[in-house]
């Protein structure tokens, strides 16, 4: 399953852990448990925008937008 | 009197050291694992006269050789150290913190499971039935709440019964699965294996390894196993792949048996609805974030509006009565004008220019909170394919609605230089809280109700830009084709927190407002002087020379030289733009202040853009203002991030043209209409 998760992840798109839930039968947790196995071992990242941020605003008022939390992985390997 | 070595494994945050500290208090001792920078933690306890040595293992996901914590603590389990293993889970979230435990099976070290944080687990109505653990794993599984010293008895007692120290994890149900999905490639490297596995390690828990091309197990089989036989073995690893993804699928099928037979959920789970469906749906989903979009900006106007002309009433009152006063203690009519027109009227403008950012901060904000801001992330995944870039693009863009500078530098996200600069020039065409502020307040003015059309039609024109944007720079610096595939997190629907959003939205207007009043009044201040001429003849002041010299050029793009100068000051700050109105168009008020004839009005103003600017002009002003550079700051934030001066220069260059030119087209456009 983990090997089709990531062929399924190679297409490009954007997904949702419920996406990815409901095509493979399973429920949200199972999904969220292997992200983490994936992420652990180095198959897909968290993107954050608090990456490389050294709050050396210069007027920059990125991380007080609300979507600065916004959850994503990106598939890299 | 007995001895007793107890370890404690899990991943991190499982509760380990709650209990390390809970059972041992200040019998502990912290140093270092020898030869390694992982911290080791050791302390001891006595019960019933017995000692109980602890060992906090470090916090791992695994027993896989992958970082120094999980060598070290396969180190200290292989070495025979311990007597007993108690394997940390959080019941809380079961699904996720058994891996370990899968992981585990097969080692032939007696062991306990701690299900930890079980008081969360009860809140969440999630039902573990204990005993059905026990037997299907053959190991005591122990409720416990780490925190809760009282709650150890569980505990306690299975220490000392000693039933634990001859449990051993049962490894058959997933023995089993290898079996079945490693197929041939399990079965030829058993087979190259001592029966009985080697040391703790059983031997398809040894295999398991092998196939994961561990190093560790791969160093331990080594030893054991004879030349011809470890040639045969590395032949056999050499043709498998993902062994490590096949293995552990094996393991989350286990966990998920495991799980279906002993754990209920009574908490109520959370369905997707029938309009979350639609709203991430491919058909449906982009209709309805455009349609919730162009709602939002709808009621961020009928917000925003009453405030608006709130204010503005507010400082015409107060205007009046301050400009007669100082004039009648005898106050330089240049400062009662200098007071009462470039300041109040900055102040005015800074005012309603909030006053929208309110409506707009408020709105989205709303849906923000509400859980529905992420789903128009995920709906224009494929609109970010369209424009060639990564669908984590959205990120920066999305920063980009509250500020340019924010968005230019969460373009850190993307990997590639050529997709980050792309993305950086998009983001671009991305309206700030500061242009919403001025383009709700300037079409208000003229174009009344009508000024929501005006604003969409902004909006729509932005989708446009960008995507010429994409065909002008994408063949330079989008050369790389290649798109990831992207997981996002959904957030569930769930009722708005009122008191953190309004905080949020009053902290937003708060700092628009600040920098408004900055950047308004000292450019208010600043072209008011160029406007001075002590004969009150605006005609020989500098600003109107100037004007009138290049006015025949920007007539062409359907720009009066005010409004030209109000677009050229929006390149230093959006607000600016204001301040140079406030100004220009603030004449009469100024030369009949100075000579002490009427009171100053700050509401002539409006009357004076009307009476001066046509709706086609205003209209002009707005594309040209609205597609303008974002400001110096953003400016200069993407020579710092893009390290290319070049390429900034180019950027600017093309968004300040192509600003003229749809200002121009768009004066055209309002010749028609009006």
């Amino acid at each position: 399953m983990l090997i089709k998760l990531l062929d399924y992840l190679q297409d490009g798109q954007v997904h949702s852990i419920e996406e990815l839930a409901e095509l493979s039968y399973k429920d949200v947790d199972s999904i969220r448990s292997e992200l983490e196995y994936l992420e652990r071992q180095g198959y897909i990242r968290k993107v954050s925008l608090q990456n490389g941020c050294n709050h050396n605003c210069c007027g920059c008022h990125g991380c007080d937008q609300p979507v600065s939390n916004m959850t994503m992985w990106e598939v890299v390997k | 009197m007995s001895e007793t070595t107890i370890a404690l494994l899990g991943q991190p945050n499982s509760g380990k050291s709650t209990l390390f500290n809970g059972l041992t208090g200040s019998r502990q001792h912290v140093g270092n694992w020898p030869g390694k920078t992982v911290e080791s933690k050791r302390g001891a306890f006595n019960r019933q006269g017995d000692t109980y040595h602890v060992v906090d293992l470090p916090g791992t996901y695994s027993l896989s050789a992958n970082s120094e914590e999980e060598i070290v603590t396969r180190n200290f389990i292989a070495g025979g150290q311990a007597d007993l293993i108690c394997i940390l889970a959080d019941a809380s979230q079961l699904e996720r913190s058994l891996f370990m435990l899968a992981d585990y099976a097969g080692i032939q070290v007696p062991a306990v499971l701690i299900l930890n944080m079980m008081d969360v687990c009860d809140a969440q109505g999630k039902k573990i039935d204990t005993e059905g653990l026990e037997r299907e794993l053959g190991i005591p599984v122990i409720p416990m709440v780490a925190a809760d010293k009282k709650r150890y008895d569980d505990f306690y007692e299975v220490l000392e019964k000693r039933c634990a120290k001859a449990s051993l994890l049962k490894e058959d149900g997933l023995s089993t699965l290898y079996a079945e999905e490693l197929g041939v490639n399990f079965e030829k490297v058993k087979k190259l294996l001592p029966e009985k596995g080697i040391g703790i390690y059983s031997v398809d828990w040894l295999t398991t390894k092998l196939l994961e091309k561990d190093a560790l197990a791969i160093s331990v089989v080594r030893e054991v196993i004879d030349t011809a036989a470890f040639d045969q073995l590395q032949v056999e690893l050499g043709g498998i792949q993902d062994g490590n993804l096949r293995s552990a699928d094996c393991k989350f099928q286990w966990i998920e048996k495991l799980m279906k037979g002993n754990v209920v959920n009574t908490g109520q789970r959370v369905k997707r609805s029938r309009f979350d469906r639609a709203a991430t749906s491919k058909r449906w989903g982009k209709p309805i974030a455009i349609g919730m979009i162009v709602l939002g900006l709808v009621v961020s106007m009928l917000i925003g509006m009453p405030l608006m002309g709130l204010f503005g009433a507010l400082i015409s009152g107060i205007s009046a009565p301050l400009s007669s006063w100082l004039l009648s203690i005898g106050t330089a009519p240049f400062i009662v004008s200098l007071l009462c027109n470039a300041v109040l009227t900055a102040v005015s403008f800074a005012l309603q220019m909030a006053s929208y950012v309110f409506g707009i901060s408020l709105v989205f904000g709303f849906m923000e909170d509400i859980g529905y801001m992420a789903r128009i992330s995920y709906t224009f995944d494929n609109t970010m394919a369209k424009l060639g870039l990564q669908g984590k693009a959205i990120m920066p863009f999305l920063v980009s609605f509250g500020c340019n500078i924010g968005g230019v530098t969460g373009t850190r996200v993307i990997d590639s230089w050529g997709q980050r600069v792309m993305t950086m020039a998009l983001s671009w065409a991305v309206p700030c809280a500061s242009t919403w502020g001025v383009v709700g307040l300037v079409s208000g003015t003229f174009f009344g109700s009508q000024a929501v059309f005006v604003i969409l039609s902004l909006f729509a024109v932005a989708f446009l830009h960008m995507y010429v944007t994409y065909k002008i720079f994408g063949r330079s610096l989008n050369k790389e084709a290649e798109r990831t595939g992207l997981i996002m997190e959904l957030p569930p629907y769930h009722k708005p927190h009122w008191k953190s959003l309004f905080g949020s939205v009053f902290n937003k207007m708060g700092n628009v407002l600040k920098r408004a009043l900055l950047i308004i009044i000292t450019i208010s201040v600043v072209f008011w002087l160029l406007a001075y001429t002590p004969d009150g003849n605006v005609q020989s002041s500098i600003i109107y020379r100037i004007g009138t010299f290049i006015e025949p050029v920007t007539l062409r793009f359907g720009l009066p030289w005010q409004l030209f100068m109000a677009f050229a000051a929006s390149a230093m700050g959006k607000e600016a733009a204001l301040g140079v109105m406030a100004s220009l168009f603030n004449t009469d008020g100024i030369w009949s202040a100075i000579e002490g004839s009427s009171v100053v009005n700050t509401a002539v103003l409006s009357t004076s853009l009307m009476s001066v600017v046509s709706k086609p002009e205003a209209l002009a002003f707005l594309f040209a203002f609205f597609f303008n550079i974002p400001c110096l700051m953003a400016l200069s934030a993407t020579a710092q991030e893009s390290h290319s001066m070049k390429w900034t220069l180019r950027i600017a260059g093309y968004y300040i043209g192509m600003a003229l030119v749809m200002a121009a087209i768009a004066y055209h456009v309002g010749l028609l209409i009006f």
